[in-house]
């Protein structure tokens, strides 16, 4: 992984141009703002009407009945005097103001004059004004009635008129104000805003680039929205930086570890709770010839692969789970060539139910202690199991006697070795030493065991015996051999002999050491009785 | 107070009254028509309203003629409308500016109006009532 694809991508690449950005908040807010004050503007605008027309009725109805006020003496003095031309004068007078539709002055029930058109009925939509007239000389007494019909159609008009005068006024200004507003915004916030977001949209985290700040918005709210977008971008960079640093040291600490991993002598492997392998190393597929990890078509499991040794895996692994700690044991496999394939394998518990395990070749390190072990149970000399050998394989050979069987268990001590050695050297006697051993191991089966105990007591044991005539021939076989001259290589021979004490045991249940003492015992008796010679001990069969 | 008592009182009040008036006859004014007119009293109503010109017509349905006393003019209409000549002026000067009725005619005596009254059926004039004679009739009798 590198560091260029674990950096941002580009906003850029994904988002709408910024340009129609810009454009699409100066156009929401002057929409905004022109819906508002349009909406605001026809309400006042239908609100005016309304109070304009009620305005002007009022203002007409108070003309009107100031004028009828002006020409109320005159038409009283027509009417008293019942003189239709005074009247048609002031009713025409009256007439003759435009919002007079219609004058009639009526004299006790008749019309003395009239003047004007009488409005379709639709048209009147004031009320008819009506004013009594009173005789000039008795103010009580009424002498007739003066009726004006405003002139409503007229009126109408003028409030129209007056209002759409209202509406010019309002909407000039509102054009001016929403034509300010989308101005100051687009000029104050909106500009401003674009100018940051574009810089930030353009913006490479990570390059140490800075969004300028708006020039004469240092102080206020969107100079610090800058700065406190410069600090975020600041922050984020270190952040960057450090994750970059901290993943290249988990790169390098991981290509050591895989390089540990695939080039260790040592298997390593992760096993999961039942015993199937989740990955391993090189050097397990070569040794256990399993396929690489990552080309194997199937699960293996740890127990087919290292045969059937699958019920003490099992129970490791149970430890190392249970007990949460290191479980180790050794297993055996058949090896190719130089004998059997010894693995030492450890397994720790990890989380999730999965353990860690590390096998080692452990093969020479036990070839090794098998060597060491063999080393001590033979005699350097004859290279003849010595007393910890026979001591150690005699109790197996009771062990293993079948039912009905017997073994033997022979001392051979020899006669006049320490002649031999005295008078021809050590290395003589060595040399009968292994001469002897050689015969004794020609005479017996090649599972019957041959020991030397002491510096001339041999031990041989016979196992699987049917019967103690066969310990009594092979007896009298060693003493037989061992009664003949032994040549020493360079012209000289050795005589000597061999005194035999024989212990026989049909039960498996006899005590080595028991048996060793008896025949023991047996051979003194044959020394005793004139040497080269063999004994049963008493109780024998 | 009885009744009774009231009653006399009230008798010889209006005995006093008439008395005193029958003094005064000399201060009064008198409306005359011609006494072949066929009308025989008018009331007071009638008379302002021909005087003022709301009626063209007497009650027996001769076109009248009214006549103004001038040296009368100005007492007779204090007492029968209450009302100062200026302002019976100012009436009839907006009615003879534009209007068709005509204001009284104006006689500059009692007897030139006397006379008139004499000679046309139809006229209706005011004179003192001391000067009134058998040429005329009066028919509403006004005290000043």
């Amino acid at each position: 992984m590198t560091t260029d694809s674990a950096s941002r991508p580009n906003p850029a690449d994904t988002a709408p141009p910024p340009a129609r950005r810009l454009s699409g908040v100066v156009w929401r807010t002057t929409l905004l703002i022109l819906f508002f004050a349009t909406l605001v503007g026809v309400l006042v605008a239908l609100a005016s009407t309304v109070m304009v027309t009620r305005e002007e009725r009022k203002r007409l109805q108070q003309n009107l009945v100031e004028l009828m006020q002006t020409v109320e003496r005159t038409a009283s003095i027509a009417a008293f005097a019942r003189d239709e031309q005074l009247a048609a004068e002031v009713a025409r007078g009256l007439l003759r103001n435009s919002s007079v539709a219609r004058v009639v002055i009526a004299e006790g029930g008749r019309e003395l004059a009239a003047a004007g058109d009488a409005p379709a009925e639709a048209d009147t939509k004031l009320p008819v004004l009506a004013r009594a007239l009173h005789s000039p000389f008795a103010p009580d007494e009424t002498v007739g009635e003066l009726r004006v019909w405003p002139a409503s159609a007229r009126m109408d008009r003028d409030a129209g008129a007056y209002s759409r005068y209202i509406m010019i006024i309002l909407g000039v200004q509102l054009i001016t104000v929403i034509l300010s507003v989308a101005w100051v915004v687009l000029n104050v916030v909106t500009r401003p805003v674009k100018k940051l977001s574009d810089e930030l949209h353009q913006l490479k985290l990570g390059s140490g680039e800075r969004i300028m700040l708006p020039a004469g918005h240092r102080g206020d709210e969107i100079g610090r929205l800058a700065e406190d977008i410069n600090g975020l971008i600041g922050h984020m960079g270190d952040l960057l930086a450090a994750e970059r640093d901290m993943r290249a040291q988990r790169e390098e600490s991981e290509l050591k570890y895989r390089l540990l991993f695939e080039s260790a002598q040592t298997g390593i492997f992760t096993l999961d709770g039942d015993g199937f392998l989740r990955d391993w190393n090189p050097w397990l597929s070569r040794t256990l010839g399993l396929p690489t990890h990552g080309e194997a078509t199937r699960p293996y499991a740890l127990g087919e692969v290292l045969g059937d040794d699958s019920s003490r895996l099992d129970a490791l692994m149970v430890r190392a789970l249970s007990d949460q700690r290191a479980a180790t044991a050794d297993f055996e496999l058949p090896g190719t060539g130089t004998g059997p394939l010894w693995l030492h394998l450890v397994l720790n518990p990890m989380q999730g139910n999965l353990m860690q395990g590390i096998v080692n070749d452990v093969s020479e390190q036990k070839r090794a202690e098998a060597n060491a072990l063999a080393m001590a149970e033979r005699d350097q000399l004859t290279g003849l199991l010595n007393r910890r050998g026979i001591e150690h394989r005699l109790g197996d050979a009771l062990a293993a006697m079948p039912a009905g069987g017997g073994l033997a268990l022979m001392v051979v001590d020899l006669d006049g070795f320490k002649q031999v050695n005295d008078n021809m050297g050590h290395e003589a006697g060595d040399r009968v030493l292994e001469a002897v051993a050689r015969q004794l191991e020609s005479v017996v089966r090649r599972t019957d065991l041959v020991a030397r105990i002491g510096g001339d007591e041999f031990l041989v044991v016979l196992g699987s015996l049917e019967s103690a005539d066969t310990a009594r021939f092979i007896a009298s076989k060693i003493v037989g051999t061992l009664a003949r001259p032994i040549r020493l290589g360079n012209g000289q021979s050795a005589s000597i002999g061999a005194s035999v004490g024989v212990a026989y045991t049909s039960t498996p249940s006899d005590a080595p050491d028991t048996l060793m003492r008896r025949a023991d015992d047996a051979m003194y008796d044959a020394k005793r009785a004139g040497k080269s010679q063999f004994r049963f001990a008493p109780g024998a069969a | 107070m009885t009744p009774a008592i009231r009653t006399f009182i009230r008798r010889g009040l209006a005995l006093w009254l008439a008395l005193g008036c029958a003094c005064c006859w000399a201060t009064g004014i008198a409306v005359i028509v011609n006494p072949a007119s066929g009308v025989d009293s008018l009331s007071r109503e009638e008379v302002s309203h021909l005087f003022l010109g709301r009626i063209k017509n007497l009650s027996s349905g001769l076109s009248a003629v009214v006549i103004d006393t001038l040296p009368q003019r100005e007492a007779f209409y204090q007492a029968l409308l209450g009302r100062g000549i200026t302002e019976i002026d100012a009436y009839w000067a907006r009615l003879r500016f534009s209007g068709r009725t005509q204001p009284p005619l104006r006689l500059g005596d009692a007897n030139a109006v006397l006379e008139r009254v004499a000679h046309e059926r139809g006229a209706i004039g005011y004179v003192d009532s001391a000067l009134v004679d058998r040429r005329v009739k009066t028919v509403l009798r006004l005290d000043y």
